[in-house]
């Protein structure tokens, strides 16, 4: 079975995988930056050395994210053509992959909090998402974990540690970093704080959750989904449990993006 | 008869000290942590300039949103009714206000006598804020008194699509990255903020159709850009303000400072 390379460009983050016969066999996630196009490449490259392979060796080449269009336009990859994707499809398509009961996915990722049901062969039924604000997006927790001072991937545990909550009242990034500036000047401790930044994400994305509606079995992908206390705070909120499965929540979309692109091998 | 205004912003504070009718002094200084840390340094600030004492005012009114805190004033007033008042005062033609401040962004429509018609505030989102403002011209590395002579300075300025502050700075960083002029993106920057400013505005129909004039008060009003891109939404020239477009909310308090004085000695 031949080798194919499966890549996300996310706002943020790339994340690129390597599938033979349907298996990951090399991953790699890398700050996208201000050249999305530059730092493909650079992916593309780690994923072979990775995997100890040769160009000539990956017959398929999938992209999806935000940034897919830009890495068209940017410096031969020496691969084969890459085909573009949409990241609805590659989510449905990864998290049947991951987990062949799930229906629906709920993506949290930097830009934008995306949900889509799905049937057994990865067919997208329904999708809805937030894509004009940051608010509940990951990047609303980069923000404020930058104004605590904390690494944003322990803001879950942190909050954890939490003896109360202090509400964010602001949904708006920009005025939620103010807010939290100055819950720090009146002596709010850091952990708390925390408590109430997981919980405001994790009610944001469940209104847009809730319009969409859920079918079972649920999978949270994205980079959020690393984060044990908006996942709680969510299954809370929407009376159900995830189920987890055995990959990085942050590839499911590289690796949706791989498999079509081995489908039309 | 002494009367004065204070109004404590989120980013800025200001005092403005009226004597019979006439202002003798005003300040603007940038917030301390608390509201009555700003207050009391800009008034005591615009009392000096005045050659005045704190013992000396009669009356005072505070606005903005620290107004509730502030220990030497006799009495708050919304900022919505205070920069409506301001603006009027010191231009009687004025039926419509925009004000924009650090963070939010109101559009007020005034009577022929400076009372409050109908108003609209987004301060839920820092789009069409100062705010939004800042956090672009710190993309672009140019001070933000800078940003608003770009929109002259360009040829051809490029359209800002993200609606969102925090995808607006990385759209900015993207059109860098992509060699793009910041001049020419700093004047997409204004246009994007005028835009912004305009639709909230024609909630309560205040377009290019009011009777009257149209003016812009709040820390704003000193970026020509969004002036000039205001205009063109409006379809007519904006009406500057004789005073510093900053002080009207602390004006206009002073201005009802003193109807609430002469009401009390009745």
């Amino acid at each position: 079975m031949p080798f194919v390379i499966g890549m996300d460009v996310g706002l943020v983050a790339i994340k690129g995988v390597i599938l033979e016969d349907n298996h990951n066999i090399a991953q790699v996630i890398k700050e996208t930056g201000v050249k999305p196009a530059l730092a493909a490449k650079a992916c593309y490259d780690e994923l072979l050395t990775k995997a100890n392979l040769s160009h000539g060796e990956i017959k398929g080449f999938g992209v999806t994210g935000w940034g897919a269009k830009r890495v068209s336009l940017g410096p031969d990859l020496s691969g084969p053509d890459l085909k573009i994707k949409s990241e609805v499809v590659c989510l449905a398509k990864g998290a049947i992959w991951a987990l062949p009961t799930s229906r629906t996915v709920v993506d949290i990722g930097a830009q934008i909090v995306k949900v889509a049901r799905f049937s057994e062969n990865a067919k997208v039924k329904r999708f809805d998402q937030s894509d004009k604000c940051a608010a509940g997006a990951g990047r609303f927790l980069d923000i404020m974990s930058t104004a605590l001072e904390l690494d944003v991937a322990r803001l879950g545990k942190i909050g954890a540690s939490a003896s109360k909550m202090v509400e964010i009242s602001s949904q708006c990034s920009v005025f939620g970093e103010s807010e939290i500036v100055s819950y720090l000047n009146t002596g709010e401790k850091i952990e708390d704080i925390a408590n109430g930044i997981n919980y405001s994400i994790a009610k944001r994305v469940s209104t847009i959750v809730m319009r969409l509606g859920l079918e079972e079995d649920i999978i949270v992908t994205g980079g959020v989904a690393q984060n044990p206390e908006v996942i709680r705070y969510l299954e809370n909120m929407l009376g159900t449990e995830f189920k987890r499965y055995n990959a990085n929540p942050q590839v499911i979309g590289a690796i949706g993006a791989a498999l079509f692109a081995q489908e039309i091998l | 008869m002494i009367v004065a205004g204070v109004d404590v912003g989120s980013l800025s504070a200001e005092a403005v000290i009226m004597k019979d009718g006439e202002i003798v002094a005003f300040e603007i200084i940038t917030v301390r942590p608390l509201p009555i840390q700003s207050s009391t340094e800009a008034m005591e600030n615009a009392l000096a300039k005045a050659g005045l004492k704190m013992e000396d005012v009669d009356y005072c009114v505070s606005t903005g949103y620290g107004r509730d805190e502030i220990p030497f004033s006799q009495k708050t007033i919304s900022e919505i009714s205070c920069h409506g008042r301001g603006a009027h005062w010191c231009q009687p033609s004025v039926r419509g206000i925009i004000d924009i401040g650090g963070q939010d962004c109101k559009a007020i429509i005034v009577n022929k006598d400076g009372g409050l018609v109908d108003f609209v505030m987004n301060d839920k989102c820092a789009a069409g804020t100062g705010r939004f403002l800042e956090i672009m011209s710190k993309v672009l590395d140019v001070d933000v008194s800078d940003l608003g002579q770009m929109t002259f300075q360009s040829n051809n300025p490029l359209k800002i699509s993200s609606r969102c502050s925090v995808f607006a700075e990385y759209e900015t960083m993207f059109l860098l990255a992509e060699g793009k002029d910041a001049i020419d993106i700093g004047a997409g920057v204004n246009e994007a903020m005028a835009e912004r400013a305009f639709s909230l505005a024609g909630r309560i129909e205040l377009n290019g159709n009011i009777d009257g004039d149209v003016t812009v008060t709040g820390g704003v009003a000193k970026n020509v850009g969004v002036i000039k891109n205001l205009g063109n939404f409006f379809g007519r020239e904006i009406t500057g303000l004789s005073l510093d477009p900053q002080i009207m909310g602390a004006l206009g308090a002073a201005l009802f400072a003193q109807m609430h004085y002469d009401k009390e000695k009745e």
